[in-house]
């Protein structure tokens, strides 16, 4: 059963004739639970397509359906509030808050919602990801590869329908990379979330369940669905 | 979808807030100046305005709205019943008493009993005891009492009087139910004998037809025009005079819409300045931190949320700065207003209206919404995506020229000064504001010639007048005459006139014919002066009848005589005082003239609201004419030698006899000074607090653009760009702003100092003579703003170059 639909998603950029087709008719399905990678060259529509899924930008043409809604149909603020509920990120830069300490920035969009943090979930995907003595660190306090597992923290604590990861390894040493993706698969797998992971890097993009490949805008491998 | 989520949204707002500091005092003192501006300038406004008013009603004697004379008894009981008259008075003349230490007859008048309460006690001060309610009671003033020899008076005093009314002299012995201190001036005589209206019915005294009433209309600020409807409810005929009171009919009150326009322009201006710093600081806060609102929108922050969590930082730091900005202006207002206002003889008022601090505040809180909104909507609208990659903003329609000489810095410059076209437009109209204000102010006070302004209005250096009682004896002119320093001096004799046939009355001056010529040598040509010195011409002062014809419609003017009352060249009938007013004589004599004024001191208007009936106006006659029916010297003009103004001054104040005063042109060069210098502060500290808004709005443009293109000026180091080149380049963007302030100046500048001067001059023309632009301060001002605008982006750039550019290049990535 698909968490995760598009079909037919294009994005523009310019106008005629210098057109650039950043997304040129993707068709995808993901299914709930299911660790998927998405690789390609800088350029090839790769980031674009995770604004699209997150609803972090707009298509110019086609649906992206998430959990059974149509992101297209909403607007601003209802489509906000669905993302701080459904959909977890991890960016490349991390994008910490940097005015709150590391549990506030991992509960904040649970906070923002008017909820209350699991704390018992909480506190157990911070002790996976090796951030328990760091509960009141500052940002600026951490490494690189700390400040990542706040981000990957941050977008599990609120039990997301999907987490979209955006070259969270980008700005990592290999070691650090591992043991990052090593703990966001781990987490994920525990909690049976569904991912999807922007990568250049075909060794990291071999830890997913499925491998789809993209160029100039379009799919050009799909990999194998897991039964 | 409505959630609690107020914890976390404060959180951020406080969070984000620790996190600006310097921001936050620039907003803060943005805030606290707008209500300080807002609140003083009222404050300070009404305070004055309310004690100008005060020494209106006092020097009058009398707390009213409008005046009557005359009314029948159908007329009076009309006026009482009419809806928008709150209160009536009468009073009328009774009679005249013989007081020790006066040589004229005081005169004596009733007060209904209400009169005290409502319309004296106002305008009196160390007030003892109560109004004349009993036939024998009897009110005075300090300054008669005194006169009399009664230095301790105390309620219960037996007073003798030897009195006139209709009948033979009289004598009695009356009880002084109180006494109080005036303001009215003295060469009216002051206030009269007060007497109980028992008293005035038991000498036959009828309430009508005899009687001046006082009126206190519902509504004071339609004083004007309500006196028009009375007249018209009562039908007033000819020969029952009314008027408004001068307080209501000159300045604020006879125009309340002019006044709540000048206020309106006064608020927004205010708020237009307060604004365009809370704008710029906010705008140009949100878009350091465009990046950390498109993260927060990412992790699902709503626009809504955003725009509290922006509104929020503002809200906290109104808590802060309005309370700031009203307490300075509370402390403004109670130290600057005695200080400015001390020299009014009749008091200051403090106002202190809470409706006024409660009016900054809202003003302020809506100028900080209207100057947040803009930031807080851009902070709402911030696309997750883009904010990652912002690096401030580029103007749409920038034309790229393509030549080889874009990469020249003062090129490069001019794209990057206008970036954020609508921040660069903000700094440049407060800077340009502050300098027009400051340019403005200095051309007023550099174009003010108090000299000239006292050459025009005093044609002595001193004047010695006292009141009628008070006759200027040989003794004391020779005493004068003899300080060293005194070079002349000039008699003026006074005596009361009246036309009976023209229903005219009021003062007759005399001068030396010699003087007259000597002020003015073209006045033979219009003059015959033998006749003038004879007596057979008596010259026309055109000081009522000037206000007359330039103030047509005003219910005051119609007390005046016109032009077409006195005309030049007519023979009347005048009834002179005579004998020191114990006697009347008549003669007949052409009107000349006319003249422009006879005196720099104006009679009291208390004459009319307690006086007989009928336009005034004033009469010049010849010294020689009046001497003739020995009119007394009431006035004394001392021409003195230049530089012993000020030892004449304090010689002439040790000799002054009681119930004289001095007026002198020392003294009022001095008012003039201090009333230019006080013009010069408040417009400096105008144009200052415009500049620092100016100034603050460019070093924040300025720092925040750079911080937002910190990635950028890496890169351009990153590919070659020297930092000499990167240097140049900064301060040709300072450039452009100093450039464009200075050309907005130097062409509008001149023309708005113009036309404010044009519109100074207007009303007081003999003080701005002359238009004088002074070039040495403004091109100060300007130096100023190329030195600001030079060293502004330099010391910017030093402080985000501190770091290694390749620090810098990682750092924003």
């Amino acid at each position: 059963m698909p968490i995760l639909t598009t079909k037919n998603l294009t994005k523009h950029y310019g106008t005629a004739p210098n057109i650039i087709r950043a997304l040129d008719g993707v068709d995808l399905e993901v299914n709930k639970g299911e660790f998927v990678a998405v690789v390609g060259q800088s350029g090839s529509g790769k980031s674009t397509l995770l604004h699209m899924l997150g609803g972090l930008d707009t298509p110019t043409s086609g649906t992206v359906i998430v959990d059974n809604h149509e992101l297209s149909q909403m607007k601003d603020e209802e489509l906000t509030i669905f993302r701080r509920r459904n959909v977890g990120f991890v960016f490349q830069g991390y994008n910490l808050v940097p005015m709150l300490n590391v549990y506030e920035n991992i509960i904040l969009p649970i906070e923002l919602d008017g909820n209350k943090a699991d704390a018992p979930f909480v506190d157990k995907i911070i002790d996976m990801l090796g951030l328990g003595d760091r509960h009141n660190a500052m940002p600026n306090q951490l490494s690189g590869g700390q400040q990542q597992r706040v981000a990957i923290a941050r977008a599990l604590a609120a039990k997301p329908s999907i987490v979209l990861a955006d070259e969270p390894t980008g700005n990592l040493d290999t070691k650090t990379s591992q043991d990052v993706l090593g703990a966001l698969k781990m987490t994920a797998s525990q909690f049976h979330q569904t991912i999807v992971l922007i990568t250049h890097n075909e060794q990291i993009a071999q830890l997913a369940d499925r491998v789809i490949y993209i160029e100039d805008g379009k799919i050009k491998s799909r990999g194998v669905v897991p039964q | 979808m409505k959630n609690n989520n107020t914890k976390i949204i404060r959180k951020i707002t406080s969070r984000t807030l620790r996190a600006n500091t310097r921001r936050n005092i620039f907003i803060a003192i943005a805030i606290a100046l707008t209500a300080f501006m807002i609140t003083s300038v009222f404050s300070i406004g009404l305070s004055f305005y309310e004690s100008i008013r005060l020494s209106g009603f006092r020097f009058e004697g009398i707390y009213s709205h409008a005046s009557i004379m005359g009314l029948t008894h159908e007329q009076l009981e009309t006026l009482e019943g009419l809806s928008y008259v709150r209160r009536v008075s009468h009073s009328g003349l009774v009679g005249s008493a013989k007081l020790p230490g006066h040589e004229h007859g005081v005169t004596m008048f009733y007060t209904c009993p209400g009169t005290w309460r409502h319309f004296q006690t106002p305008v009196f001060t160390n007030i003892e005891g109560r109004n004349a309610l009993a036939q024998n009671e009897i009110v005075l003033s300090r300054a008669k009492l005194s006169r009399m020899g009664i230095h301790q008076p105390y309620v219960g005093m037996e007073i003798p009087l030897e009195f006139t009314d209709s009948l033979p002299t009289h004598s009695k012995t009356f009880i002084l139910s109180g006494f109080y201190t005036e303001f009215v001036s003295t060469l009216g005589g002051g206030t009269p004998i007060f007497v109980s209206q028992a008293f005035a019915e038991s000498h036959g005294l009828v309430i009508a037809e005899d009687t001046n009433v006082n009126v206190q209309f519902t509504s004071f600020t339609r004083a004007n025009e309500l006196t028009r409807r009375l007249a018209n409810d009562l039908g007033l005929s000819e020969g029952q005079y009314y008027a408004a009171h001068p307080a209501f009919t000159r300045g604020m009150d006879s125009n309340p819409l002019f006044t709540y326009m000048i206020m309106s322009v006064f608020v927004a201006f205010f708020m237009f300045t307060g604004f365009l710093l809370v704008y710029n600081v906010m705008y140009a806060s949100v878009s350091k931190d465009v990046r950390l609102y498109g993260m927060l929108k990412t992790l699902g922050t709503t626009p809504r949320q955003l725009r509290r969590i922006v509104n929020g930082q503002v809200l906290r730091l109104l808590y802060l700065g309005i309370p700031a900005g009203l307490a300075a202006a509370a402390l403004v207002s109670f130290v600057l207003v005695p200080a400015f206002m001390g020299n009014i003889a009749t008091g200051v008022v403090i106002s202190f209206s809470p409706l006024i601090y409660i009016g900054g505040a809202m003003f302020t809180l809506l100028t900080t919404y209207l100057g947040a909104f803009t930031s807080a909507r851009k902070a709402a609208q911030v696309s997750p995506i883009e904010s990652t990659k912002y690096a401030g903003e580029l103007a749409a329609n920038i034309k790229v020229a393509r030549s080889s000489a874009n990469g020249r810095p003062h090129r490069m410059a001019w794209r990057n000064a206008f970036r954020e076209r609508k921040r660069a437009i903000i700094v440049l109209i407060s800077l340009f504001l502050g300098v027009t204000v400051f340019t403005t102010t200095v051309t007023i006070v550099g174009s003010a010639d108090v000299d000239n302004e006292i050459n025009y209005w005093y044609d002595f250096d001193f004047v010695i007048s006292g009141d009628l009682d008070t006759q200027i004896c040989d003794d004391f002119a020779a005493q004068v005459a003899s300080i060293n320093g005194v070079t002349a001096i000039h008699r003026s004799t006074f005596s009361m006139g009246h036309i009976e046939s023209k229903m005219l009355h009021g003062s007759v001056y005399g001068v030396d014919t010699a003087w007259l010529l000597e002020i003015d040598p073209n006045i033979a040509n219009y003059v015959d002066i033998a006749a003038f010195e004879r007596g057979e011409t008596a010259l026309r002062s055109d000081r009522w009848i000037r206000f007359h014809e330039t103030n047509p419609g005003s219910a005051f003017a119609d007390m005046h005589a016109s032009s077409e009352d006195l005309p030049i060249g007519t023979v009347v009938e005048l009834s002179l005082s005579t004998d020191q007013g114990t006697s009347w004589f008549t003669t007949y004599v052409e009107i000349g003239g006319p003249i422009r004024r006879v005196t720099p001191v104006g009679v009291g208007l208390f004459y009319f609201s307690f006086g007989a009936p009928g336009r005034r106006v004033e009469l010049l006659m010849s010294n020689n004419f009046l001497n003739q029916h020995h009119a007394p010297v009431y006035r004394l003009g001392v021409e003195v030698r230049r530089g012993a103004d000020s030892y004449v001054n304090s010689a002439l104040n040790s000799i002054l006899p009681h119930g004289m005063s001095v007026t002198s042109t020392y003294e009022a060069r001095r008012a003039s000074e201090e009333g230019m210098f006080t013009l010069f502060v408040m417009g400096i500290g105008l144009s200052a607090i415009l500049g620092i808004i100016g100034i603050f709005n460019f070093i924040n443009v300025i720092a925040v653009g750079l911080y937002v293109r910190k990635r950028e000026l890496a890169t351009l180091e990153s590919i070659g760009m020297t930092k000499r080149q990167m240097r140049a380049m900064l301060r040709w963007e300072g450039a452009i702003y100093w450039i464009a302030i200075i050309f907005a100046s130097l062409i509008a500048g001149p023309g708005i100092a113009y036309g404010l001067y044009y519109v100074v001059s207007n009303q007081a023309p003999t003080q701005f003579p002359q238009f004088v632009y002074p070039l040495l301060p403004i091109g100060l001002v300007y130096g100023v703003i190329i030195i600001l605008c030079t060293i502004t982006p330099e010391i910017a750039y030093r402080g985000i170059s501190k770091l290694s550019m390749v620090e810098r290049l990682r750092e924003v990535e």
